[in-house]
């Protein structure tokens, strides 16, 4: 997985977030190479903290550095920064990459929108269904709002352009596309995004001491299940006693 | 236990602190107060740490009864206050007494005012902070806005037996205007590249009018609007900062607050400096802003003088005769509070 070495080798830009934020941009290009920098520079960054950070935040090319000007110049911050600038090939303590498998009913109301992603694409819904989860979604950083991943590696033959008019309404556990985009939601919401099929699980639960299920990094696996399953599957989780499969597997660089 | 009965919970009153730092990266808004100068200077007249958490009013203030005898003080925008009827200062430490009923109003200039308490509220912290964000549902009082009949348990104190108010010194108090307009200091970027030449002058030269559309995620701003070089109208998405001004397709601005979204792609084409986010705090819709550019050195110094007014003991000054005051009893239950009102009254 090296389509995009020379990101690597791009100057990395500091931009001052008004008083007290530094976006570090590291590349302008979404990919996994950079990804990979983005997850070094982060973890390299939060391990060696440094007093007056607030916050380290990573999202796909850039990680932003939240400060306290009272207690840490602008200087010291950026000097610190740099300190991970040649870190980044430096593999993540043997952190090994989880892979998810997510339940999908792609059935019925679940899916309203796969017929029009099969119409797009010109293939049938079933291989709709069978390309899609046969890839692995890469989870670039939590973001937006709670648990919400940023899932990139959709095949390009599934890549279908919004709705002209947004859902009022989707569910919790909506699974979606647009674009090249896939997205999971953790809580309802509108959306011009074409859903597909629907998770029961959550991927945000406030009843848990950690609500939040996906991780940076983590890859994303979805199989097909049936209206049934859903029901069966969706009582489990109610109860708290529906595990996720979780593979975890070498780094993948 | 004792817990302030709010009678009225007034348009939105949340509790609120600093915010949750250090949960962006799992997608929590850092939420908080809208106003820290504000927020700060409530703490410091009670005597609580700055950063504790107060109510935060918007528009329209609360009415709270009180369980027991504690201090208490109001900053920000001026609502009128009341205790028992009478009006009482803005900006000034105020004894209350247990039964006592504390009334705000409407904001007469400004947007947002802070109630804090000897103490503090006593709320289980989430992500370390006892603010509440209404959008995620989370936070203080179950991520709700205060509502009538609620109770708000507070930390109980032994006040001395006798209390002298203390105050903001009037010139360090900001001064709230209405329609007029108000000079909001930015720093430029991250993505000013983003704009046309003619669109940063424009945005730099034209005055803007805050919106209907506001509240503690955005303010979305009416004026010129602006364009994009070539066809960039969004980035690749990045973590957002509160006082970014980001501009979607349509070219109007939008001011970030603390309740911002964690990550977003629209182009920034300024961020506004810390201390001047309390001025767009304390807005209100039909009000005016222009945008100048400072340097970062600027920025830092502004901030520093600031965090100086707050923590220098001569940017306050007692007022008033001592209150001598009678004794009670630390437990206050209903009888109690009959008898001392009889004795009162």
């Amino acid at each position: 997985m090296h389509e995009d070495q020379n990101n690597n080798d791009n100057k990395v830009r500091y931009l001052n977030v008004g008083d007290s934020c530094i976006l570090m941009m590291l590349g302008n290009k979404i990919s996994k190479a950079m990804h990979q920098c983005v997850k070094s520079c982060y973890y390299y960054l939060n391990n060696h903290k440094v007093t007056g950070i607030l916050e380290v935040v990573p999202a796909y090319c850039s990680i932003a550095i939240y400060y306290d000007p009272l207690m840490i110049t602008q200087h010291e911050v950026v000097k610190w920064l740099r300190k991970c600038e040649n870190k980044s090939h430096i593999k993540t303590e043997n952190e090994k990459v989880r892979r998810l498998h997510i339940p999908v009913c792609f059935e019925g109301q679940f899916g309203p929108d796969l017929k029009r992603v099969a119409e797009f694409n010109g293939i049938s819904e079933e291989k709709v269904v069978e390309i899609f989860c046969a890839h692995d979604y890469l989870n670039y950083f939590i973001g937006f709002m709670p648990g919400k991943p940023y899932l990139g590696g959709l095949p390009n033959v599934l890549e279908t352009p919004r709705l002209d008019i947004p859902r009022f309404r989707l569910p919790s556990g909506t699974v979606a596309i647009y674009g090249k985009q896939v997205a999971i939601f953790g809580i309802q919401q509108p959306s011009g995004a074409n859903c597909i099929g629907r998770s029961p699980i959550l991927i945000y639960d406030t009843r848990k001491k950690d609500p939040i299920l996906l991780r940076m990094g983590d890859m994303l696996r979805f199989f097909p299940i049936s209206q049934e399953e859903f029901q069966e599957i969706s009582q489990e989780v109610e109860a708290m006693e529906y595990k996720v499969l979780i593979e975890f597997m070498e780094e993948d660089r | 236990m004792h817990a302030i009965t709010i009678n009225e919970p007034g348009l939105q009153s949340t509790i609120q602190d600093l915010g949750r730092w250090g949960y962006q990266h799992k997608g929590y808004t850092v939420s908080g107060a809208m106003d820290h100068f504000a927020l700060k200077v409530a703490n410091i007249l009670v005597g609580n740490a700055p950063g504790q958490a107060c109510i935060e009013m918007t528009f329209k203030g609360v009415e709270v009864v009180f369980p027991c005898r504690t201090v208490i003080a109001i900053t920000g925008a001026d609502m009128k206050p009341s205790l028992n009827g009478r009006p009482i200062d803005m900006w000034t430490s105020c004894l209350v007494n247990p039964g006592d009923t504390l009334r705000l109003g409407f904001a007469q200039l400004g947007m947002r005012a802070y109630l804090s308490v000897k103490g503090g509220f006593c709320q289980e912290d989430f992500l370390q902070s006892k603010s509440t964000s209404m959008q995620e549902g989370s936070g203080s009082n179950k991520g709700q806005a205060l509502y009538k009949g609620s109770f708000l348990p507070i930390v109980f104190n032994k006040i001395p037996c006798s209390y002298t108010s203390r105050r903001m010194k009037n010139e360090f108090i900001p001064t709230y205007y209405k329609k007029r307009n108000k000079e909001i200091r930015v720093i430029e970027g991250p993505f000013e590249e983003c704009f046309t030449n003619k669109s940063i002058q424009t945005f730099y030269g034209s005055e803007y009018t805050v919106s209907n559309e506001i509240n503690r995620v955005g303010y979305r701003l009416k004026g010129s609007s602006l364009e994009f070089k070539g066809k960039v109208g969004r980035l690749i998405s990045v973590s957002m900062s509160t006082g970014s001004i980001q501009v979607p397709g349509e070219g109007l601005p939008i001011i970030l607050c603390v309740e911002r979204r964690t990550h977003g792609g629209y182009p920034v084409i300024a961020t506004i400096i810390s201390v001047d986010m309390s001025k767009i705090a304390q807005c209100s819709p039909g009000d005016k802003v222009s945008f100048t550019k400072v340097t970062l050195d600027e920025a830092h110094k502004f901030l520093k003088e600031r965090e100086d007014i707050l923590n220098s003991a001569s940017s306050y000054e007692p007022i008033g005769p001592e209150e001598k005051l009678m004794s009670l009893p630390d437990m206050v239950d209903n009888q109690y509070l009959q008898m001392y009102k009889e004795f009162f009254e």
